[in-house]
């Protein structure tokens, strides 16, 4: 009787221990790091090599439209992803890039936003405005899309 | 110069650089930068020789004031130092974007060598606080023509994830008098230029990233009838090199110089190599050590470098960078020295921002 007790015990330690994983591995694999435009942008997808082109000041168009980078800073977890993985920038490096080509070049650097809602409203108002932010944060926006995943959260 | 020269020309300076940031199309489409480089610094020289036409103590103030704006593929660019001692448009250009090209017309720096268009006059981009003083500005003990007033074409071509630059420069080069006159846009009718031609490649090894290996040639036609000689024909070639890494930035450079000055009575040619390296170490977001080693060779006699007593042919260098408060500077930099014929030790403090 105890024999049974234990193994019906530890088949519901496991059972609930699978439920656990299979639950976080869940919700991890949704946080993905978008590049994300308007809605109204005749824009389907962007390699990433032209996601940092477009990130580092260098002019790309689509059609009469210049593409136009906005980094979003609401949350700075984010912002070093992208930089890491698509940039392969530190963000003092990134900086100093940015600074050098406006200074050598005569280029703009991006408009910066901390709140989610101004970087929307940008993201509308722009034409050719990109920017990058996790799937949660798309959700909660309307009048967006996203253009692909930059980074996935694989090792939660 | 008088005070009223010196009033007029900055009048026009603020205006020209205000056109850029105001002007009519900057509305609308239109984007822009607008950046302000301070920087107030001190410095103490010891061991100076007794003839020395170097003062024991200097201390410099003065403000960089940059500009850009763009319209559609139109770029309109304006840098001005207002300074102790100088108050000058150091480039005022006008350009056009052609795919991954640009083309400028005005007043530019010289894409000799990579410190010249890498820095320009913005002290806060530099780790240090001096300049190699084979890029030194002309109104500096310069040897090279740092500005040039002309057609300026710069790009990069993107081939497999890799970057080859060039820039092609030609222009109206500096004249010769008791230092090198860069032509002045305030006043384009004064002096006497000749022809500047300047060819830079580089080698991107990942492409738009801050790594780069490169050649350059320059050759210029000199005026130099001020100082009783018909004219000077240089040639000034090299490499450099740019490598940087998450903590180290490496920046290195070798010029060959070789000049031909015309007299009365015949011509004398002479030549050297000046070369430079330094080594930046970030410790981290706030703390920059650096040390810097310059040396020329081949300088002994040279007939060109005699013209320039203050120009430093020999120096070695170490200091340190404090970056505190979101874009504020404090650079402590030690050298050792030798110009012709004086050699002495020079203790330097700088504070830089930006805004």
């Amino acid at each position: 009787m105890r024999m049974k007790e234990r193994k019906l015990r530890t088949v519901l330690l496991c059972l609930c221990l699978t439920l656990i994983c299979v639950n976080s591995t869940a919700q991890t694999a949704q946080r993905s790091l978008l590049l994300v435009c308007s809605y109204n942008a005749k824009l389907e997808s962007l390699s990433h090599a032209d996601v940092r082109k477009i990130f580092l000041g260098v002019p790309v168009n689509t059609g009469q439209v210049r593409l136009r980078p906005i980094l979003n800073a609401s949350d700075p977890f984010a912002t070093d992803v992208f930089l890491q993985q698509i940039i392969f920038m530190s963000k003092r490096q990134y900086e100093r890039q940015l600074l050098s080509r406006v200074f050598r070049l005569g280029d703009q650097r991006p408009p910066e936003y901390e709140n989610i809602d101004m970087l929307a409203k940008a993201l509308l108002d722009t034409p050719g405005s990109l920017t990058y932010m996790w799937s949660e944060q798309l959700e909660q926006q309307t009048g967006l899309k996203s253009l692909g995943v930059l980074w996935t959260d694989s090792n939660n | 110069m008088n005070r009223n020269d010196h009033r007029v020309r900055l009048l026009y300076s603020l205006i020209a650089i205000s056109s850029i940031v105001y002007s009519p199309i900057c509305q609308g489409e239109a984007t822009g930068e607008y950046l302000l480089f301070p920087h107030i610094g001190a410095t103490f020289r010891s061991g100076l020789a007794d003839d020395s036409s170097l003062d024991d103590d200097d201390y410099k103030y003065g403000v960089d004031i940059f500009a850009t704006s763009s319209y559609r593929n139109f770029l309109f660019l304006g840098e001005l130092l207002l300074a102790k001692d100088e108050q000058e448009i150091e480039r005022l250009q006008v350009g056009w974007t052609v795919g991954d090209s640009k083309v400028w017309l005005g007043r530019f720096h010289n894409p000799v060598g990579y410190w010249n268009t890498q820095f320009h006059h913005g002290s806060f981009l530099e780790t240090g606080i001096s300049r190699p003083s084979i890029v030194e500005f002309e109104d500096d003990n310069g040897l090279l023509p740092i500005h040039l007033t002309g057609l300026l074409i710069e790009g990069v071509i993107e081939h497999d994830k890799q970057g080859l630059g060039y820039a092609l420069a030609v222009g109206a080069g500096p004249e010769l008098s008791d230092e090198l006159e860069a032509l002045d846009v305030l006043d384009p009718g004064s002096g006497s230029h000749d022809l500047s031609l300047t060819l830079n490649l580089y080698h991107e090894p990942v492409l738009y990233a801050p790594t780069q290996y490169g050649l350059f040639i320059n050759y210029s036609e000199i005026p130099a009838i001020r100082i009783g000689l018909n004219g000077i024909r240089q040639i000034s070639a090299g490499v450099y090199g740019n490598w940087t890494s998450q903590r180290w930035r490496l920046t290195g450079s070798t010029f060959y110089l070789r000049n031909r000055l015309q007299q009365l009575s015949g011509a004398l040619t002479d030549d050297f190599f000046s070369s430079y390296l330094q080594a930046d170490f970030n410790r981290d977001d706030h703390w920059t050590i650096f040390g810097r080693v310059e040396w020329t060779v081949g300088d002994e006699n040279d007939a060109y470098l005699a013209l320039f007593p203050q120009h430093i042919n020999d120096r070695i260098l170490g200091g340190v960078r404090v970056d505190v408060f979101d874009r504020h500077a404090f650079t402590l930099e030690i050298s050792e020295n030798r110009a012709q014929g004086d050699t002495f030790g020079q203790f330097m403090l700088q504070w830089d921002a930006m805004f």
